[in-house]
């Protein structure tokens, strides 16, 4: 019963998360995602057009009117629901094409549609290793692996981020399992570093190891023709599991997949209850990420954009001076270090029209506050330039440019 | 008749035992207990598993328990080595990517 009593410990906990400053507040989009989006907040102030600089809109395809169109002619041709799951029957003939047009993209073996890629990764460890098993993972993966670890009885381990020596001490010393499997992301989402996934195959091979890979930030994108981290690695092949989304590059509208080894695709389709035991991505989207394969597939121009992107932004944000956490991806992260600054300079950032969003800890680690920037194919070189300009104002207010963490911390505090 | 038997045995001089040597002391005096008596309903329980196809093994170890505001972590094993290592990953599993986006 919701008594009186329980009712009150939960509003004591929520006061308790809104104290500590931890409180998520949705914003209320009132346009098509994009570049330009239209924004009200906080809830009941008039609605804004701003340049949108935090979205997983990669690839600029959210609402591509070709993607758009080819949904709507899914709509019309295949229904909105299955009303079943899978193995029942929810699975039409635009399931089975989209699973063998993301087998030949990504270039592995076999590929299972899940609701989305938090389930595929919720339920591929289960599927695949028992409690004679070890999953070694970086300490900077997807929260969804972290859960999908614990519903296995595997032995969870984990190594120090990117680091192969660490990495390697973990296989040697897990030599008496029956399989090892390392994971990892492709790229991390909070940092945009990419993964060292040559080295770690070559350390998987000579220990007998899979490995997994989280590739939601980078399919679509990283890598000459954009398949992933693994064709930007020059691995391609040789990674036994990838799971990845539908919800950002391609479309961004929803699902995820496991793709990889034939015999492993085929243990989760028997036994990944995710996938038994929920309907998978309705037919609309379906037949928008058929039409988001053909535009990726027949010229790599958008995600060639988006690398331009990254370079120039990457370019004026370090001549303006900011602090940057180095790499190479779309995700550009401005160190800002201290929890009140990055939120005091998103709020100012988006009183100059850019839409960005502060992260602090236990997003990150504590001292590590920042924004994450992220770039777009949809961005055009005057949202990038008035993106600079706003940055290059609120910086000066807050005197941080040119400024490095030392420096910042010593005014602001960590 | 008292059927309570007691067992004694006098510590050396000057020896003071570690409060963990005493739990374990006590952990291994109450499995003797467990062997010859206490509550009976697990043989019910376990019957009903090994009737199910279930095999079964019964095993004394060590728990160990992390606790920090609203996290837990628990972790079993038959050494405490293991069952700390066991209890680290588990910590360490969410410390660095607790709300990675």
């Amino acid at each position: 019963m919701f008594s009186a009593g329980v009712r009150e410990r939960y509003q004591q906990d929520l006061r308790g998360i809104e104290e500590a400053g931890l409180l998520k507040r949705e914003r209320l989009i009132e346009s098509p995602q994009g570049a330009d989006i239209c924004v009200e907040f906080p809830p009941g102030a008039p609605v804004k057009r701003v340049i949108n600089l935090c979205s997983n809109n990669y690839l600029g395809l959210s609402s591509h009117p070709e993607v758009v169109a080819a949904a709507r002619e899914g709509l019309d041709a295949r229904g909105y629901g299955m009303s079943s799951v899978r193995f029942i029957c929810g699975t039409q003939d635009i399931h089975h094409r989209l699973e063998e047009r993301l087998t030949t993209f990504l270039g592995t073996e076999d590929t299972l549609l899940f609701p989305s890629c938090m389930d595929a990764n919720a339920g591929v460890f289960e599927a695949l290793l028992g409690e004679a098993d070890v999953m070694i993972a970086d300490r900077l993966v997807h929260a969804s692996i972290v859960d999908g670890m614990r519903l296995c009885r595997a032995q969870p381990d984990t190594f120090k981020h990117s680091d192969m020596g660490h990495l390697e001490e973990k296989l040697q010393e897990h030599q008496d399992k029956r399989a090892r499997v390392v994971i990892t992301d492709g790229v991390f989402s909070m940092d945009g570093d990419v993964a060292k996934l040559d080295e770690m195959v070559a350390l998987a091979e000579r220990y007998d190891a899979m490995v997994f890979v989280d590739d939601s930030h980078a399919t679509g994108f990283i890598g000459r023709t954009g398949r992933g981290t693994h064709e930007h690695r020059g691995v391609v092949g040789r990674i036994d599991v990838i799971t990845t989304t539908l919800g950002k590059a391609l479309g961004g509208a929803s699902g995820g997949c496991v793709s990889g080894r034939r015999e492993l695709v085929e243990m989760c389709r028997q036994r990944a209850r995710p996938y038994l035991f929920s309907n998978t991505v309705p037919p609309v989207i379906v037949a928008g990420a058929l039409k988001v394969l053909d535009l990726i597939g027949s010229t790599t121009e958008r995600r060639d954009k988006l690398e331009e992107n990254t370079r120039y932004w990457r370019r004026g944000l370090t001549e303006l001076g900011f602090d940057l956490k180095e790499g190479e991806s779309p995700i550009v992260p401005v160190m800002l270090y201290n929890a009140k600054l990055a939120q005091d300079v998103a709020r100012d950032l988006y009183a100059e029209g850019i839409y960005v969003v502060g992260f602090f800890f236990p997003v990150v680690a504590k001292g590590l506050a920042r924004i994450r920037t992220q770039l777009s194919a949809a961005h055009e070189r005057h949202h990038l330039d008035a993106g600079l300009e706003a940055f290059a104002r609120v910086g000066a207010k807050y005197g941080i440019l040119g400024k490095g963490r030392k420096e910042i911390v010593e005014t602001y505090g960590a | 008749m008292d059927t309570t038997r007691v067992i004694e045995v006098p510590l050396p001089e000057g020896m003071a035992p570690a409060p963990e040597e005493l739990e374990s002391l006590g952990t291994l005096l109450r499995a003797v207990v467990e062997l010859h008596g206490g509550g009976r309903a697990w043989e019910k329980v376990a019957r009903r598993l090994e009737e199910e196809g279930w095999t079964l093994h019964t095993r004394v170890g060590w728990i160990v328990e992390a606790r920090r505001g609203r996290d837990f972590e628990q972790a079993a094993a038959l050494s405490r080595d293991e069952a700390f290592h066991e209890l680290q990953s588990l910590v360490q599993l969410d410390a660095d990517s607790r709300g990675v986006l």
